[in-house]
Protein backbone atom coordinates (compact mmCIF):
# COMPACT_ATOMS: atom_id res chain seq x y z
CA UNK A 1 0.00 0.00 0.00
CA UNK A 2 1.29 3.43 -0.84
CA UNK A 3 2.07 5.75 1.80
CA UNK A 4 -0.72 8.24 0.96
CA UNK A 5 -3.23 5.42 0.27
CA UNK A 6 -2.35 4.58 3.96
CA UNK A 7 -2.64 8.20 5.27
CA UNK A 8 -6.20 8.40 3.53
CA UNK A 9 -7.57 5.25 5.16
CA UNK A 10 -6.35 5.25 8.59
CA UNK A 11 -6.62 9.47 8.43
CA UNK A 12 -9.18 9.42 11.48
CA UNK A 13 -6.73 7.53 13.37
CA UNK A 14 -3.69 9.36 12.96
CA UNK A 15 -5.56 12.67 13.17
CA UNK A 16 -6.70 11.55 16.93
CA UNK A 17 -2.75 10.35 17.43
CA UNK A 18 -1.37 13.57 16.15
CA UNK A 19 -3.36 15.74 18.20
CA UNK A 20 -2.35 13.54 21.15
CA UNK A 21 1.37 13.52 20.20
CA UNK A 22 1.14 17.59 20.42
CA UNK A 23 -0.40 17.20 23.56
CA UNK A 24 2.05 14.62 24.90
CA UNK A 25 5.27 17.08 23.82
CA UNK A 26 3.68 19.74 25.56
CA UNK A 27 3.29 17.41 28.35
CA UNK A 28 6.93 15.92 28.42
CA UNK A 29 8.49 19.36 27.69
CA UNK A 30 6.51 21.06 29.97
CA UNK A 31 6.80 21.15 33.97
CA UNK A 32 3.95 19.09 35.17
CA UNK A 33 3.17 17.63 39.08
CA UNK A 34 2.56 14.08 38.68
CA UNK A 35 0.85 11.44 41.18
CA UNK A 36 3.95 9.56 42.97
CA UNK A 37 6.56 11.89 41.91
CA UNK A 38 8.74 14.89 44.37
CA UNK A 39 7.44 18.00 42.92
CA UNK A 40 10.35 20.41 43.95
CA UNK A 41 9.02 23.22 46.07
CA UNK A 42 8.66 25.84 43.68
CA UNK A 43 6.43 23.47 40.84
CA UNK A 44 4.26 22.38 44.69
CA UNK A 45 3.67 26.57 44.52
CA UNK A 46 3.00 26.72 41.11
CA UNK A 47 0.60 24.23 41.06
CA UNK A 48 -1.50 25.53 44.40
CA UNK A 49 -1.45 29.03 42.89
CA UNK A 50 -2.82 27.75 39.87
CA UNK A 51 -5.84 25.31 41.81
CA UNK A 52 -6.56 28.54 43.55
CA UNK A 53 -6.98 30.68 40.80
CA UNK A 54 -9.19 28.18 38.92
CA UNK A 55 -11.32 27.67 42.08
CA UNK A 56 -11.64 31.42 42.02
CA UNK A 57 -13.29 31.52 38.69
CA UNK A 58 -15.28 28.28 39.41
CA UNK A 59 -16.76 29.66 42.25
CA UNK A 60 -17.29 33.45 40.51
CA UNK A 61 -18.96 31.86 37.48
CA UNK A 62 -21.44 29.78 39.58
CA UNK A 63 -21.31 30.87 43.21
CA UNK A 64 -24.39 29.00 43.81
CA UNK A 65 -23.16 25.62 42.63
CA UNK A 66 -22.60 22.69 45.00
CA UNK A 67 -19.09 23.05 44.32
CA UNK A 68 -18.61 26.50 44.93
CA UNK A 69 -19.61 25.79 48.03
CA UNK A 70 -17.52 22.80 48.91
CA UNK A 71 -14.78 25.02 48.20
CA UNK A 72 -15.64 27.91 50.57
CA UNK A 73 -16.48 25.37 53.48
CA UNK A 74 -13.27 23.84 53.01
CA UNK A 75 -11.00 26.79 53.31
CA UNK A 76 -13.14 27.83 56.57
CA UNK A 77 -12.34 24.02 57.89
CA UNK A 78 -8.38 24.66 56.93
CA UNK A 79 -8.25 28.69 58.29
CA UNK A 80 -6.01 29.38 60.86
CA UNK A 81 -7.96 29.01 63.18
CA UNK A 82 -10.75 27.14 61.69
CA UNK A 83 -14.14 29.07 61.21
CA UNK A 84 -15.60 25.65 61.94
CA UNK A 85 -20.00 26.98 61.82
CA UNK A 86 -19.38 28.62 58.79
CA UNK A 87 -17.60 25.49 57.41
CA UNK A 88 -20.29 22.97 58.40
CA UNK A 89 -23.32 25.59 56.79
CA UNK A 90 -21.61 25.79 53.45
CA UNK A 91 -20.83 21.92 53.62
CA UNK A 92 -24.87 21.52 54.87
CA UNK A 93 -25.75 23.86 51.87
CA UNK A 94 -23.75 21.76 49.14
CA UNK A 95 -25.09 18.46 50.84
CA UNK A 96 -28.33 19.51 50.31
CA UNK A 97 -28.15 20.15 46.70
CA UNK A 98 -26.96 16.23 46.41
CA UNK A 99 -23.48 16.97 45.67
CA UNK A 100 -22.35 13.08 46.55
CA UNK A 101 -19.89 12.83 43.87
CA UNK A 102 -17.46 14.46 45.58
CA UNK A 103 -15.99 12.47 48.16
CA UNK A 104 -13.82 15.18 50.00
CA UNK A 105 -17.64 17.12 50.42
CA UNK A 106 -18.47 14.17 52.85
CA UNK A 107 -15.27 13.67 54.29
CA UNK A 108 -14.59 16.71 55.41
CA UNK A 109 -18.08 17.53 56.51
CA UNK A 110 -17.76 14.90 58.88
CA UNK A 111 -14.57 15.92 60.02
CA UNK A 112 -15.58 19.56 60.95
CA UNK A 113 -19.14 17.46 62.79
CA UNK A 114 -15.81 15.63 64.81
CA UNK A 115 -14.34 19.08 65.26
CA UNK A 116 -16.99 20.84 66.78
CA UNK A 117 -17.58 18.55 68.79
CA UNK A 118 -21.29 17.48 67.86
CA UNK A 119 -23.68 14.40 68.64
CA UNK A 120 -22.18 11.33 68.44
CA UNK A 121 -25.35 10.16 66.27
CA UNK A 122 -24.82 13.30 63.76
CA UNK A 123 -20.80 12.37 63.30
CA UNK A 124 -21.70 8.57 62.50
CA UNK A 125 -24.45 9.53 60.40
CA UNK A 126 -22.44 12.02 58.28
CA UNK A 127 -19.38 9.15 58.73
CA UNK A 128 -21.45 6.43 57.52
CA UNK A 129 -22.96 8.43 54.83
CA UNK A 130 -19.04 9.13 53.42
CA UNK A 131 -18.55 5.58 53.47
CA UNK A 132 -21.64 4.25 52.19
CA UNK A 133 -20.44 6.93 49.02
CA UNK A 134 -17.21 5.33 49.24
CA UNK A 135 -16.72 2.17 50.49
CA UNK A 136 -13.00 2.00 49.29
CA UNK A 137 -11.86 5.34 49.58
CA UNK A 138 -8.12 5.90 51.06
CA UNK A 139 -8.55 9.00 52.63
CA UNK A 140 -8.23 8.66 56.43
CA UNK A 141 -10.98 7.97 58.39
CA UNK A 142 -12.80 11.52 59.74
CA UNK A 143 -12.09 10.96 63.03
CA UNK A 144 -8.40 10.37 62.99
CA UNK A 145 -8.13 12.88 60.06
CA UNK A 146 -9.38 15.68 62.42
CA UNK A 147 -7.41 14.42 65.34
CA UNK A 148 -4.21 14.92 62.60
CA UNK A 149 -6.02 18.60 61.76
CA UNK A 150 -5.95 19.51 65.45
CA UNK A 151 -2.32 18.31 65.97
CA UNK A 152 -1.26 20.29 63.36
CA UNK A 153 -3.13 23.32 64.12
CA UNK A 154 -1.46 23.13 67.84
CA UNK A 155 1.33 22.83 66.55
CA UNK A 156 1.66 26.01 64.26
CA UNK A 157 0.03 27.99 66.74
CA UNK A 158 3.23 26.99 69.29
CA UNK A 159 5.88 27.43 66.61
CA UNK A 160 4.00 31.00 66.25
CA UNK A 161 4.10 31.78 69.62
CA UNK B 1 -43.34 16.68 3.86
CA UNK B 2 -43.20 14.42 6.61
CA UNK B 3 -42.01 10.85 6.36
CA UNK B 4 -41.73 8.42 8.86
CA UNK B 5 -39.29 5.95 8.89
CA UNK B 6 -37.50 3.61 11.68
CA UNK B 7 -35.01 2.03 12.80
CA UNK B 8 -35.75 -0.95 14.29
CA UNK B 9 -39.89 -0.05 14.49
CA UNK B 10 -42.18 2.54 15.82
CA UNK B 11 -43.10 0.56 19.16
CA UNK B 12 -39.02 -0.17 19.87
CA UNK B 13 -38.14 3.56 18.61
CA UNK B 14 -40.51 5.10 20.66
CA UNK B 15 -38.74 2.82 23.89
CA UNK B 16 -34.93 2.69 23.10
CA UNK B 17 -34.24 5.92 21.00
CA UNK B 18 -37.13 8.39 22.06
CA UNK B 19 -38.32 7.18 25.31
CA UNK B 20 -34.90 5.80 26.96
CA UNK B 21 -32.94 9.33 27.43
CA UNK B 22 -35.98 10.22 29.88
CA UNK B 23 -35.98 7.14 31.22
CA UNK B 24 -32.48 6.67 32.35
CA UNK B 25 -32.38 10.93 33.31
CA UNK B 26 -34.85 9.60 35.96
CA UNK B 27 -33.08 6.69 36.67
CA UNK B 28 -29.90 8.80 36.96
CA UNK B 29 -31.84 11.44 39.32
CA UNK B 30 -33.37 8.92 41.28
CA UNK B 31 -29.81 7.33 41.74
CA UNK B 32 -28.55 10.50 42.66
CA UNK B 33 -31.17 10.97 45.82
CA UNK B 34 -31.12 7.44 46.66
CA UNK B 35 -28.34 5.51 45.95
CA UNK B 36 -24.52 5.46 47.06
CA UNK B 37 -22.08 6.53 44.17
CA UNK B 38 -21.63 3.49 43.87
CA UNK B 39 -24.12 2.70 41.18
CA UNK B 40 -21.98 5.04 39.15
CA UNK B 41 -19.21 1.96 39.02
CA UNK B 42 -22.49 -0.28 38.64
CA UNK B 43 -24.03 1.30 35.15
CA UNK B 44 -20.27 1.17 33.81
CA UNK B 45 -20.52 -3.25 34.67
CA UNK B 46 -23.85 -3.22 33.40
CA UNK B 47 -24.09 -1.15 30.22
CA UNK B 48 -20.56 0.56 29.13
CA UNK B 49 -18.44 -3.46 29.51
CA UNK B 50 -21.16 -5.04 27.36
CA UNK B 51 -21.22 -2.15 24.88
CA UNK B 52 -17.69 -2.10 24.56
CA UNK B 53 -18.05 -5.84 24.01
CA UNK B 54 -20.63 -5.82 21.82
CA UNK B 55 -18.42 -4.47 18.76
CA UNK B 56 -15.86 -6.95 18.81
CA UNK B 57 -18.94 -8.83 18.09
CA UNK B 58 -20.17 -6.47 15.46
CA UNK B 59 -16.37 -6.46 13.97
CA UNK B 60 -15.93 -10.48 14.08
CA UNK B 61 -18.85 -12.30 15.02
CA UNK B 62 -19.94 -12.63 11.37
CA UNK B 63 -17.16 -14.39 9.27
CA UNK B 64 -17.52 -12.49 5.81
CA UNK B 65 -17.49 -9.48 7.51
CA UNK B 66 -14.09 -9.52 9.43
CA UNK B 67 -11.82 -9.08 6.33
CA UNK B 68 -13.24 -6.25 5.69
CA UNK B 69 -12.46 -4.63 9.06
CA UNK B 70 -9.52 -6.62 9.97
CA UNK B 71 -6.72 -4.21 8.29
CA UNK B 72 -8.04 -0.93 10.53
CA UNK B 73 -8.93 -2.81 13.18
CA UNK B 74 -5.02 -4.67 14.16
CA UNK B 75 -3.21 -1.42 12.94
CA UNK B 76 -5.82 0.72 15.70
CA UNK B 77 -5.26 -1.91 18.31
CA UNK B 78 -1.32 -2.06 17.89
CA UNK B 79 -1.00 1.63 18.14
CA UNK B 80 -3.60 1.92 20.57
CA UNK B 81 -2.21 -0.53 23.22
CA UNK B 82 1.29 1.24 22.40
CA UNK B 83 0.36 4.59 23.09
CA UNK B 84 -1.78 3.67 26.21
CA UNK B 85 1.25 1.97 27.57
CA UNK B 86 3.49 4.66 26.96
CA UNK B 87 0.54 7.53 28.06
CA UNK B 88 0.47 5.49 31.22
CA UNK B 89 4.38 5.73 31.57
CA UNK B 90 5.09 9.18 30.41
CA UNK B 91 2.30 11.15 29.51
CA UNK B 92 -0.76 10.55 32.15
CA UNK B 93 -2.38 13.92 31.45
CA UNK B 94 -2.59 13.72 27.55
CA UNK B 95 -3.98 10.24 28.06
CA UNK B 96 -6.39 11.26 30.23
CA UNK B 97 -7.35 13.98 28.15
CA UNK B 98 -7.26 11.68 24.75
CA UNK B 99 -9.95 9.23 26.63
CA UNK B 100 -12.18 12.15 27.73
CA UNK B 101 -12.19 14.28 24.60
CA UNK B 102 -12.47 11.31 22.38
CA UNK B 103 -15.51 9.73 24.76
CA UNK B 104 -16.90 13.15 23.76
CA UNK B 105 -16.31 12.67 19.97
CA UNK B 106 -17.56 9.18 20.19
CA UNK B 107 -20.59 9.98 21.94
CA UNK B 108 -21.39 12.58 19.37
CA UNK B 109 -20.70 11.05 16.50
CA UNK B 110 -22.99 7.77 17.58
CA UNK B 111 -26.23 10.08 18.00
CA UNK B 112 -25.31 11.81 14.42
CA UNK B 113 -24.68 8.20 12.82
CA UNK B 114 -28.05 7.28 14.20
CA UNK B 115 -29.60 10.04 12.67
CA UNK B 116 -28.34 9.53 9.60
CA UNK B 117 -29.99 5.79 10.00
CA UNK B 118 -33.36 7.82 10.37
CA UNK B 119 -32.90 9.21 7.13
CA UNK B 120 -31.54 5.97 5.09
CA UNK B 121 -34.60 4.04 6.80
CA UNK B 122 -37.19 6.85 5.62
CA UNK B 123 -35.66 8.06 2.82
CA UNK B 124 -35.59 11.68 3.60
CA UNK B 125 -33.40 14.79 3.40
CA UNK B 126 -31.32 16.12 0.63
CA UNK B 127 -28.20 14.44 -0.34
CA UNK B 128 -26.23 17.49 1.48
CA UNK B 129 -28.56 16.77 4.93
CA UNK B 130 -25.42 14.34 5.63
CA UNK B 131 -23.23 17.48 6.29
CA UNK B 132 -25.54 19.77 8.14
CA UNK B 133 -26.64 17.50 10.08
CA UNK B 134 -23.09 16.83 11.47
CA UNK B 135 -22.66 20.51 11.63
CA UNK B 136 -25.47 20.96 13.72
CA UNK B 137 -24.36 17.77 15.82
CA UNK B 138 -20.95 19.69 16.33
CA UNK B 139 -22.31 23.26 17.48
CA UNK B 140 -25.04 21.77 19.43
CA UNK B 141 -22.04 19.05 21.39
CA UNK B 142 -19.20 22.18 21.91
CA UNK B 143 -22.12 24.02 23.29
CA UNK B 144 -22.89 21.95 25.46
CA UNK B 145 -18.84 21.20 26.67
CA UNK B 146 -18.31 24.81 26.10
CA UNK B 147 -21.33 26.41 28.23
CA UNK B 148 -22.63 23.92 30.92
CA UNK B 149 -21.49 24.28 34.52
CA UNK B 150 -20.47 20.94 34.52
CA UNK B 151 -17.73 20.98 31.55
CA UNK B 152 -16.86 24.75 31.96
CA UNK B 153 -14.99 23.15 35.04
CA UNK B 154 -13.27 20.07 33.19
CA UNK B 155 -11.68 22.15 30.56
CA UNK B 156 -11.00 25.34 32.80
CA UNK B 157 -9.13 22.58 34.73
CA UNK B 158 -7.57 21.10 31.84
CA UNK B 159 -6.39 24.39 30.58
CA UNK B 160 -4.62 25.30 33.88
CA UNK B 161 -3.07 21.84 34.11
CA UNK B 162 -1.24 22.96 30.67
CA UNK B 163 -0.81 26.27 32.12
CA UNK B 164 -2.47 28.52 30.18
CA UNK B 165 -4.24 31.71 31.65
CA UNK B 166 -7.58 31.58 31.80
CA UNK B 167 -9.63 34.33 33.67
CA UNK B 168 -13.32 35.27 33.79
CA UNK B 169 -13.16 37.72 30.68
CA UNK B 170 -11.95 34.46 28.62
CA UNK B 171 -14.60 32.26 29.90
CA UNK B 172 -17.16 34.18 29.04
CA UNK B 173 -16.02 35.50 25.29
CA UNK B 174 -15.82 31.26 25.05
CA UNK B 175 -18.71 31.17 25.70
CA UNK B 176 -20.74 33.92 23.88
CA UNK B 177 -18.43 33.09 21.04
CA UNK B 178 -20.05 29.35 21.24
CA UNK B 179 -23.50 30.80 21.54
CA UNK B 180 -22.78 32.89 18.07
CA UNK B 181 -21.41 29.87 16.44
CA UNK B 182 -24.29 27.18 17.67
CA UNK B 183 -27.08 30.10 16.38
CA UNK B 184 -25.58 30.62 13.07
CA UNK B 185 -25.62 26.84 12.74
CA UNK B 186 -29.19 26.36 13.99
CA UNK B 187 -30.08 28.94 11.39
CA UNK B 188 -27.93 26.93 8.75
CA UNK B 189 -29.99 24.14 9.73
CA UNK B 190 -33.59 25.66 9.67
CA UNK B 191 -32.50 27.36 6.12
CA UNK B 192 -31.08 23.98 4.60
CA UNK B 193 -34.34 22.50 5.87
CA UNK B 194 -36.70 24.86 4.39
CA UNK B 195 -34.43 24.07 1.42
CA UNK B 196 -34.83 20.81 1.09
CA UNK B 197 -38.75 20.74 1.63
CA UNK B 198 -39.04 23.22 -1.50
CA UNK B 199 -37.02 20.94 -3.35
CA UNK B 200 -39.13 17.98 -2.92
CA UNK B 201 -37.45 16.33 0.24
CA UNK B 202 -39.06 15.02 3.25
CA UNK B 203 -38.58 14.87 6.34
CA UNK B 204 -38.49 11.83 8.99
CA UNK B 205 -39.77 13.21 12.16
CA UNK B 206 -38.31 10.39 14.02
CA UNK B 207 -34.61 11.85 13.14
CA UNK B 208 -35.78 14.78 14.96
CA UNK B 209 -36.99 13.76 18.12
CA UNK B 210 -34.55 11.06 18.71
CA UNK B 211 -31.72 14.42 18.39
CA UNK B 212 -34.45 16.58 20.53
CA UNK B 213 -34.42 13.45 23.32
CA UNK B 214 -30.78 12.92 23.14
CA UNK B 215 -29.66 16.69 23.25
CA UNK B 216 -31.89 17.38 26.24
CA UNK B 217 -30.20 14.57 28.74
CA UNK B 218 -27.16 16.02 27.52
CA UNK B 219 -28.07 19.62 27.94
CA UNK B 220 -30.31 18.70 31.21
CA UNK B 221 -27.84 17.01 33.03
CA UNK B 222 -25.26 19.41 32.30
CA UNK B 223 -27.09 22.20 33.16
CA UNK B 224 -29.29 21.95 35.76
CA UNK B 225 -27.52 18.97 37.95
CA UNK B 226 -24.03 19.58 39.69
CA UNK B 227 -23.25 15.72 39.64
CA UNK B 228 -21.13 14.12 37.71
CA UNK B 229 -22.87 11.14 38.70
CA UNK B 230 -26.23 12.00 37.05
CA UNK B 231 -24.46 13.10 33.72
CA UNK B 232 -22.30 9.83 34.25
CA UNK B 233 -25.57 7.48 34.82
CA UNK B 234 -27.38 9.43 32.41
CA UNK B 235 -24.79 9.51 29.64
CA UNK B 236 -23.67 6.41 29.51
CA UNK B 237 -27.00 4.31 30.22
CA UNK B 238 -28.20 6.24 26.99
CA UNK B 239 -24.93 5.60 24.72
CA UNK B 240 -24.49 2.52 26.06
CA UNK B 241 -27.96 0.68 25.72
CA UNK B 242 -28.69 2.10 22.32
CA UNK B 243 -25.29 0.90 21.10
CA UNK B 244 -26.41 -2.63 22.70
CA UNK B 245 -29.99 -2.43 20.79
CA UNK B 246 -27.96 -1.54 17.88
CA UNK B 247 -26.01 -4.01 17.56
CA UNK B 248 -27.86 -6.56 18.68
CA UNK B 249 -30.75 -5.53 15.79
CA UNK B 250 -27.90 -5.51 13.20
CA UNK B 251 -26.36 -8.74 13.88
CA UNK B 252 -29.41 -9.95 13.71
CA UNK B 253 -30.47 -9.21 10.91
CA UNK B 254 -26.99 -9.83 9.17
CA UNK B 255 -27.24 -13.64 10.73
CA UNK B 256 -30.53 -13.71 9.12
CA UNK B 257 -29.61 -12.61 5.88
CA UNK B 258 -26.43 -14.62 6.01
CA UNK B 259 -29.24 -17.81 6.51
CA UNK B 260 -30.64 -16.84 3.70
CA UNK B 261 -27.41 -16.79 1.43
CA UNK B 262 -26.90 -20.45 2.29
CA UNK B 263 -23.51 -19.47 4.35
CA UNK B 264 -24.45 -22.05 6.79
CA UNK B 265 -21.78 -24.75 5.10
CA UNK B 266 -19.28 -22.05 5.71
CA UNK B 267 -20.26 -21.86 9.32
CA UNK B 268 -17.75 -22.55 12.27
CA UNK B 269 -19.02 -24.18 15.91
CA UNK B 270 -18.52 -20.39 17.22
CA UNK B 271 -20.33 -18.67 14.76
CA UNK B 272 -23.24 -21.26 15.09
CA UNK B 273 -23.28 -20.07 18.71
CA UNK B 274 -22.46 -16.42 18.35
CA UNK B 275 -25.55 -16.70 15.24
CA UNK B 276 -27.98 -18.48 17.74
CA UNK B 277 -27.54 -15.39 20.23
CA UNK B 278 -28.86 -13.12 17.87
CA UNK B 279 -32.31 -14.77 17.77
CA UNK B 280 -34.89 -13.45 19.67
CA UNK B 281 -35.30 -17.10 21.33
CA UNK B 282 -31.87 -17.01 22.72
CA UNK B 283 -31.77 -13.20 23.87
CA UNK B 284 -30.20 -14.45 27.68
CA UNK B 285 -27.59 -16.41 25.71
CA UNK B 286 -26.44 -12.59 24.26
CA UNK B 287 -26.79 -10.96 27.88
CA UNK B 288 -25.52 -13.71 29.09
CA UNK B 289 -21.76 -13.03 26.63
CA UNK B 290 -22.63 -8.93 27.83
CA UNK B 291 -22.55 -9.83 31.81
CA UNK B 292 -19.63 -12.51 31.26
CA UNK B 293 -17.57 -9.91 29.82
CA UNK B 294 -17.95 -7.50 32.41
CA UNK B 295 -17.39 -10.02 35.13
CA UNK B 296 -14.58 -11.03 33.69
CA UNK B 297 -12.69 -7.63 33.25
CA UNK B 298 -13.98 -6.39 36.83
CA UNK B 299 -11.80 -9.54 38.07
CA UNK B 300 -9.24 -9.15 36.11
CA UNK B 301 -8.36 -5.29 36.95
CA UNK B 302 -8.42 -6.41 40.39
CA UNK B 303 -11.65 -4.57 41.25
CA UNK B 304 -14.73 -6.20 43.35
CA UNK B 305 -17.69 -7.57 42.27
CA UNK B 306 -19.46 -5.27 44.55
CA UNK B 307 -19.51 -2.49 42.11
CA UNK B 308 -22.50 -4.56 40.58
CA UNK B 309 -25.05 -3.94 43.03
CA UNK B 310 -25.51 -0.22 42.59
CA UNK B 311 -24.60 0.48 46.17
CA UNK B 312 -27.20 -1.13 47.35
CA UNK B 313 -25.47 -4.58 48.81
CA UNK B 314 -23.00 -3.31 51.34
CA UNK B 315 -22.19 -5.93 53.42
CA UNK B 316 -19.58 -3.81 54.80
CA UNK B 317 -21.94 -1.51 56.24
CA UNK B 318 -23.09 -3.20 59.42
CA UNK B 319 -19.37 -3.90 60.47
CA UNK B 320 -18.26 -0.29 59.47
CA UNK B 321 -18.90 1.05 63.10
CA UNK B 322 -16.25 0.76 65.85
CA UNK B 323 -17.51 -1.04 69.15
CA UNK B 324 -14.62 1.16 71.05
CA UNK B 325 -15.81 -0.62 74.55
CA UNK B 326 -14.76 -3.72 73.36
CA UNK B 327 -12.33 -2.63 71.88
CA UNK B 328 -12.60 -3.26 68.64
CA UNK B 329 -12.37 -1.07 65.75
CA UNK B 330 -14.32 -0.66 61.99
CA UNK B 331 -13.76 -3.33 59.43
CA UNK B 332 -11.03 -2.22 57.05
CA UNK B 333 -11.09 -2.03 53.49
CA UNK B 334 -9.54 -5.63 52.50
CA UNK B 335 -11.55 -7.66 55.35
CA UNK B 336 -14.84 -6.22 54.37
CA UNK B 337 -14.02 -7.42 50.55
CA UNK B 338 -12.89 -10.85 52.00
CA UNK B 339 -16.52 -10.92 53.31
CA UNK B 340 -18.10 -10.22 50.77
CA UNK B 341 -16.19 -13.02 48.63
CA UNK B 342 -16.47 -15.39 51.03
CA UNK B 343 -20.53 -14.31 51.33
CA UNK B 344 -20.70 -14.79 47.16
CA UNK B 345 -19.35 -18.58 47.84
CA UNK B 346 -21.28 -19.04 50.32
CA UNK B 347 -24.37 -18.24 48.72
CA UNK B 348 -24.22 -20.95 46.28
CA UNK B 349 -22.98 -23.19 49.19
CA UNK B 350 -26.30 -22.27 50.56
CA UNK B 351 -27.94 -23.94 47.32
CA UNK B 352 -25.95 -27.33 47.93
CA UNK B 353 -27.16 -27.01 51.84
CA UNK B 354 -31.20 -26.60 50.95
CA UNK B 355 -30.55 -29.23 47.83
CA UNK B 356 -28.88 -31.86 49.72
CA UNK B 357 -32.13 -31.67 52.14
CA UNK B 358 -34.16 -33.26 49.87
CA UNK B 359 -32.32 -35.28 46.95
CA UNK B 360 -30.95 -37.93 49.72
CA UNK B 361 -33.81 -39.33 51.27
CA UNK B 362 -32.56 -42.70 52.30
CA UNK B 363 -36.94 -43.80 52.94
CA UNK B 364 -37.18 -42.19 49.48
CA UNK B 365 -37.71 -45.87 47.10
CA UNK B 366 -36.20 -44.06 43.77
CA UNK B 367 -32.97 -43.30 45.83
CA UNK B 368 -32.74 -46.60 47.49
CA UNK B 369 -32.80 -48.35 43.88
CA UNK B 370 -29.73 -46.91 42.75
CA UNK B 371 -28.01 -46.63 46.35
Amino acid sequence: MKPLEFIKKHRFLLTVYGLATLIALLELTGDFYKDGEEPTLQLRREKILRNEERETIESTLYPESASAGYYRGRDYLFAQPPELDKARQEFEKAIRRGYKSHEMLLHHYAVTLVLLGEDEDEIETAIVNWRWNYPRSNIAPPRAFAAQLTASLRQSLQSRN
Amino acid sequence: MFQSGYIINRRYDLLVFVGLPFLILAFALASYNWFSSVVLASVGLWVTLPHQMVTWLRVGAVPEDWPNYREPFLIGMVLIVATTLFGLIYAPITLLLLVTMWDHQHALMQQYGFSRIYDFKAKTGAPTTGKFDLLLSWALYINLFLTTPLFTRFWIRELNNFHVPVSIPVVNAVQIASYTLLAIAVVAYLGHLIMSVRNGYRINPWKFAFLGASYFLWYFAAWHTDSILVFGIAHRGMHGIQYIVMVYIYLKRRFERRATEGAKNRTSFLTHWLSKAFQPKFLWMFLGICLMYAVFLQLLSGQSLYDFGLGIFNVSDAYSKAIPAAGIGAISKGESFDIYAALLINVCGLMHCYTDSFIWKVRDKKVQADL
